[in-house]
Order: structure tokens, then sequence, then C-alpha cells
């Protein structure tokens, strides 16, 4: 029997992830995180508080597994790594993946600290994606969920191997129907919850009124199209994506797209589907969870590239050295809205080998 | 958003029952203590009792006055009070509510500007701070790196003010300290201002306060004393009190809902044990634990030497945040606590502590043990390993980690 630690969220995929490790005979410590702020000014909005319940949520899982539930407030990490990052990333007209960011620097890294002092020997999440150990190298592989619809994997693309080498996600071999299926029959009370959406700091998922108070400055300029033509006025670079389509406010006839964020002279830059489409990307920060994948740069590794959350991935080749704080990445065919701020993320077959931020497209 | 209903989970039978640890060692006396048994008892005979409402006039409702207007003497007795000072409600949140509030909005209080402190109970802390916002004058006294508030400071402020309502706590929550609240008492009386105090942590000091009549308007708490929930709000003769809870007219007209007798029968007993009992124990119990403590490398105790309360030790070991040793120990059964908790109870940094100057960090490392009627001294040698054992791996874990 060893002890684990589970990050329990009060939503069915985390609490099933406790019971099944509870079934398994660990000893099994569920722990929710306190991440977003506002918890005070919310309860006068007449909106109960999402995390407060949230959190109530978890510990009556907790109770009905009869297993210890503590909270840790991670409120000023979360603030410092994630809603600033999240803030300044659209500052700089880039779009940036927060539940990355908080996989990143928050959950593991807290996690894995916090589980070592309560001398458990692993952190279990509720993610769909699967890790194991592979069976000649003995290295850790991170792999896509057996459920392809419901696939995490792409989030969590930053984990290294020490910590892969410490986290369980045994939701991950099953179909969200079958998880479904297993809370109702523990009659854990949340086989029916609805899932979130929204991001978990923005609950009312209004993501351009939350940017407007935290940025600091948002002025109105020029919307242009490839050709420098004026077409309208932006309030704002704010919250614009490569590749958004609706609330530009510019009538043209067809369909117009965000291209580009040009930061240093305020223009937003829009096209058609067509001016969408790039046959490469930059790609720094990166992660390589198999070294020996990394290896093969020089000559070019042939693999599909995840670039969007619902994206499932296109083939490309991968040019750079083992080293490089950049690469490129050459797609076999164009592709389009490749935004800046958003993960790549490398795949063979189900594995991630790696992965990165998208820095520029080309 | 649907939430779960624990209701929904009908197999829930046993109410936590984690096997880790089948000790459990009660260090959280400031939070609140266990029920004493004599209590218990007396609440348990009245509750089958049939009691009416005191406000009724027939034979039940009378008999529940009885018991209601016996337990108001014994409490005024017990601080040295008339009974027409003694006013009960729902608990001390309520009675500091009650006195800032009650007393600034009654027509008859010459004394509208507030002078309290950052190291109050929130109940009193955030009642000044909203005031503050709807544009009252406030004062906030400054604190020293002991918890102690500055007497010249208020005596400073009293000078420009001098009509006042000063709000001060008796000994503090989070970290023990005793406000030299003689003292404050005696300034306010020279200049004319009223004094509030909370006394939740300390009782046999607002007796003193009260048989001196240094003070204006106390609260005590009968939860924390080990009775039921329920709190008093002593109002000296004289003072001026608007209800802030509308109604009826129980309560003399000063607070609205009708009348708890047993709440008022558990004050009234808590208050009597407790001032009975002599400190001898908690007080050994304390310094076993603080002679083990003072031995870790980085703990710093927190609060002035002699003028703390009895029952309270405070500390910050090192870097340390607070979470993780307190989750340690309760998997090991002891349970302790941080200064204060916010309603999804994780930690939060100690207001008290940023107040006497240490930083965020240091802050969000308060761990507070706290004694009371129950502790034993050979349960507290057995708890005091325990933290100390726990601290020191979390120290080695954490320099192994750099």
């Amino acid at each position: 029997m060893t002890r684990v630690v589970v990050a329990m969220s009060g939503g069915v995929d985390s609490s099933v992830a406790a019971a099944l490790m509870k079934q398994q005979g660990h000893e099994v410590i569920g722990v929710t995180m306190t991440l977003s702020p506002n918890e005070e000014s919310s309860a006068h909005k007449g909106r109960g508080c999402c995390s407060v319940w949230d959190v109530t949520d978890a510990e009556k899982v907790a109770w009905a597994l009869d297993i210890p539930h503590y909270v840790f407030n991670l409120r000023d990490a979360f603030e410092k790594h994630v809603i600033s990052d999240f803030v300044s990333e659209y500052e700089k007209g880039r779009t940036p993946n927060p539940c990355r960011r908080c996989n990143q620097h928050i959950k593991f890294d807290h996690l894995l600290e916090r589980a070592e002092a309560l001398d458990a020997e692993a952190v279990v999440t509720g993610h769909y994606a699967r890790i194991s150990k592979h069976p000649t190298e003995g290295r850790y592989m991170l792999l896509r969920g057996h459920d392809l619809a419901k696939d995490q994997s792409y989030v969590l693309a930053s984990l290294t191997q020490h910590q892969l080498s410490k986290i369980m996600m045994p939701v991950g071999m099953y179909g969200k129907a079958e998880i479904r299926r297993m809370a109702e029959e523990l009659n854990l009370g949340v086989a029916h919850k609805k899932e979130s959406m929204d991001l978990c700091f923005i609950p009312d998922g209004d993501t351009a009124g939350f940017l407007k108070d935290r940025m600091k400055t948002l002025t109105p300029g020029p919307i242009k199209d490839v050709s420098g033509e004026i077409l309208g006025e932006h309030d704002g670079l704010g919250a614009f994506t490569v590749g958004q389509r609706k609330g530009l406010g510019i009538a043209t006839g067809k369909p117009r797209y965000v291209l580009e964020l040009k930061v240093a002279d305020n223009t937003l830059v829009v096209g058609g589907t067509g001016d969408l489409e790039r046959v490469g990307m930059k790609v720094d920060e990166l992660n390589w969870i198999d070294p020996t994948f990394a290896e093969g740069l020089p000559q070019g590794r042939q693999a599909s590239i995840q670039y969007r959350s619902t994206h499932r991935g296109a083939p490309g080749v991968l040019k750079g050295t083992p080293e490089a704080i950049e690469i490129d990445v050459h797609f076999d065919e164009p592709q389009s809205a490749l935004s800046p701020g958003q993960a790549a993320v490398f795949y063979r077959d189900d594995e991630v080998v790696g992965g990165g931020t998208i820095a520029s497209s080309f | 958003m649907s939430h779960i209903l624990i209701s929904d989970m009908a197999h829930i039978v046993n109410w936590i029952t984690w096997e880790y640890s089948t000790l459990v060692i009660y260090l959280d006396y400031a939070a609140t203590a266990p029920m004493r048994p004599e209590i218990a008892e007396k609440v348990h005979q009245l509750s089958l009792q049939e009691l009416g409402n005191p406000s009724s006039l027939h034979r039940a409702g009378t008999r529940a006055r009885m018991v209601l207007e016996h337990a108001r003497e014994r409490v005024a007795d017990s601080l040295g009070a008339k009974v027409e000072e003694i006013l009960f409600c729902s608990g001390a949140t309520e009675a500091d509510n009650l006195a800032i509030l009650g007393a600034v909005n009654h027509s008859d209080t010459r004394q509208q500007h507030l002078i309290s402190s950052q190291i109050e109970h929130a109940a009193v802390y955030e009642t000044v701070k909203r005031q503050e916002q709807l544009g009252r004058g406030v004062d906030w006294l400054r604190v020293d790196s002991e918890g102690r508030v500055e007497l010249e400071h208020l005596a400073e402020l009293l000078e420009k003010n001098p009509l006042s309502l000063v709000s001060v706590m008796i000994a503090n929550n989070e970290v023990g300290t005793r406000q030299p609240v003689s003292e404050i008492g005696e300034l306010c009386r020279r200049h004319g201002a009223l004094f509030h105090a909370d006394g939740v942590q300390d009782p046999k000091t607002a007796r003193s306060l009260i048989k001196d009549g240094l003070v204006d308007l106390v609260c005590l708490s009968g939860h924390k004393l080990g009775g039921l929930h329920g709190g008093l709000l002593y109002v000296r003769q004289g003072v001026a009190i608007n209800p802030q809870i509308v109604g009826g007219s129980q309560e003399d007209g000063r607070r609205a809902g009708t009348s708890e007798v047993c709440r008022a029968e558990s004050l009234a007993m808590a208050l009597e044990m407790s001032l009975a009992e002599d400190a001898r124990t908690v007080v050994e119990c304390k310094s076993i634990l603080e002679g083990v403590l003072e031995r870790v490398e980085g703990a710093n105790r927190l609060g002035p030497e002699a003028e703390r309360a009895d029952h309270i030790s405070s500390w910050i070991f090192g870097a340390l945040a607070a979470e993780p040793i307190l989750v340690a120990l309760d998997m090991k059964g002891v349970c302790a606590s941080s200064g204060s908790a916010c309603s999804s109870h994780s930690v939060e940094p100690s207001r008290v502590v940023k107040a006497m100057g240490y930083d965020d960090r240091q802050a969000a490392g308060l761990v507070r043990f706290s004694f009371g009627w129950k502790s034993d001294t050979k349960e507290t040698e057995r708890a005091a390993t325990i933290v100390k054992d726990v601290v020191e791996r979390l120290v080695n874990k954490e320099k192994s980690r750099r």
C-alpha cells in the first residue's frame, strides 16, 4: 500500500480517480487547490463563489470515500505565474493557454512538493492522458488518453521525466462514459455534474471583460487588410486571437479573420481564409519528454504537431538541434490559425515526445 | 451550477474514520473548545422540559423566562455587572457588531469617530473597515513587533478626536498578546471616549475591567469556554445601543429574536466554570510545548513573554508555510491551526502577523497552538514531540530541495 495524493477538483474525473486509487488499495489523501482570486468579492455579486463550493464538493466526495481531504491555498503562485502571464501575453499580442501554464508552474510543482512533505509517493490527477514506463529504455512516456475526444495530453507536454515518474493518471485509460458510469455506481453524487468549460479564474466566461479590467492600456487602433487598407477600428488589441472571426465589427461582405496582432503599431491585420494559411512556425520554450527524439533534430524529425487544444495534429518535420532554444516546424500541408503563445506539442503516434510554445509563424 | 449533496450519498455511514491516526490531541481551544459534560447534561435536561417562548405569558413561557433570567443574573454576577447590562446574542461576532454599530448609530451617542487596530478579530476589523469605506472617520492604531497597540499613539489620536469609540481586544486571538486595556480604559475615560473590548480570549481580564469600571462594551463567547455557541454583550449602564437585528423587543429592545434559553444557561455555566478554574494546568501545558519547540532550529515564537494569554502559543518556523505543517500534524492526529482561515478553510497570510511588521511569507507561516479546560500535560508532551518531528522533517526536506 502506497500513500498517494489525489488532486480533487470536485468534478467527475478527479473524484473517480480518487475512488480508483482507493479501490486499488492505496492510502489516499485528497487535496483541493484554491487558485482563483476574488473569493471575497464574488460573494457580494449575487452569485455564489465557484471556488468555495467546488472545494466543498471535493470535500464531500472525500467524505464519501472516507479519505482525508485538505485544501491547499496556491492563490499567490497562481496569480504570479498564471493570471499575470495570461494578461501580459495578451498585451504582447499572443494567445496564452493558462491551463498549460498552470500545469507547468503550479499544479505539479507545488503538488509534488506538498506530496513529498506528506511522505506520499505519487500525485494522482483526473487528466485524460496516460503515463507509462518504456519497456526497454526505462524512460517515462506521456500518451494521449484512451478517449481521444477527451484527451488532455496537449496541456501536459511540459512535464519532465522526474515529474512523470511521480504522477499517475488512472482516468486516462477509460472513456468519459465509463468514468461517468463508475461515478454513478460509486454513488459519488458527481456523476451528472456539468463540465466546466470556462477558465477557472473567469467563471462568468467574459474573458474580454476580465482583460479590460486587468490590462493597463487598451488603445483603439486601426484594422487593416493585408494590403494595408484601413477597414475599421478596434478598441484595443486586447483579447483578439489569430484565426478569430467573430467580434471584429467590420462588414466587408466576405468572412474576415484575424491574421496578426501588430503590437508595435497597434494594428489588427485581417484577411480571408486563404491568408491565414502558413507552412511553418518557430517554437520556443521547448521540453523534450523523450530526449532521444531530440537527438535526431539536425537531420529533421517527422512528427504529428498539435497546435491548439481542439486540434488533433498535422504531420510535419521538426528541424533544429537538441539544445536549441527555438526550432523550426515545417508542415506537410499549409495550416491555418497558428497563434503565437499557444502550445505546440509533438506526437509520435499517441506518444508526446515533446512540446513548446509557438513564437511565430511563416 | 449544481453541487454535490451529502444526502445523495446515502452510503456515508462512517463519518470520517481515517485510519491514519487514532490518536487525537486537540490544541485549538482558541478556535473552539470541546463541550463540558456538565453543560451538555444541563442542556440535554433543559431541552426535554418543554420550555415555552420566554416572551409568552403562560406557564411554559414563564418557566423558560425563569431559566433565561437566572442565567442572566449569574452572568452578571460572574462579571461584576448589573443584570440590565447583560445582553444575550448569537455569538461574539454579533456582539462585536452590535457594540460598534449599535453605539455609533444611536442618536444619543456623541462618540462618532472610530479608533481600532489591524490586529482585531475580523468581527471588529471588518466592521470598522466597512464604516471607514462608508465615510466614517476612522483611525488605526500603530502596533509594535510583539502585537501590542501603542498607547502613545492612542493618546495622540484621542487628543485629536476625544469623542471616539475605541475598539481594542483584550487578548489577541492569533498570537495571544494582551493589550494594555486598563491604560486604554483610563485614556478613554479621561477623554470622554467609549471603550469597546473584545474579551473572547480572556474573560478573566474582561471581568476585572468591568469591575474597575474601565470599559463600556465587552463581548464574550460561550463556545470558546466549553459551552454551546452563543455570546453576550456587556453594555455599561448609560451607554446607548441601537438594535442591529430588528424585530421584537427581546433583550430590552436591543436585540430582536426569540431569546435562546439553553444558550443563555450554557453561557452562564461556561463562564462560572472557566472563571473559577485556575490556569495552572493550561500554563504548564503551554510551557511544556514551548520548552520543546524553543530547541527547534529556526523556530520563532511570536508575542511577548509575559503579557500574553495563558493558553495561546504561536510560532513561525523559519521560512516554512503553515499549511504543510498543519496538514502533516493533522495526519498525525494533532489539531492545531493557523491564525485565520477563509471560507474554503485554506490558510491565508495572517493580517495580525503582518501588522506586527513581518513579511507576507512569514505571515503565511503562523502556527497557533492553544490549550483549555481539557488539556493535560501527558498529552501535551506527546504532541510537542510530534510537532518537533514534523517541523524538523519539513525543514530537512526544504533544505534538501535547495
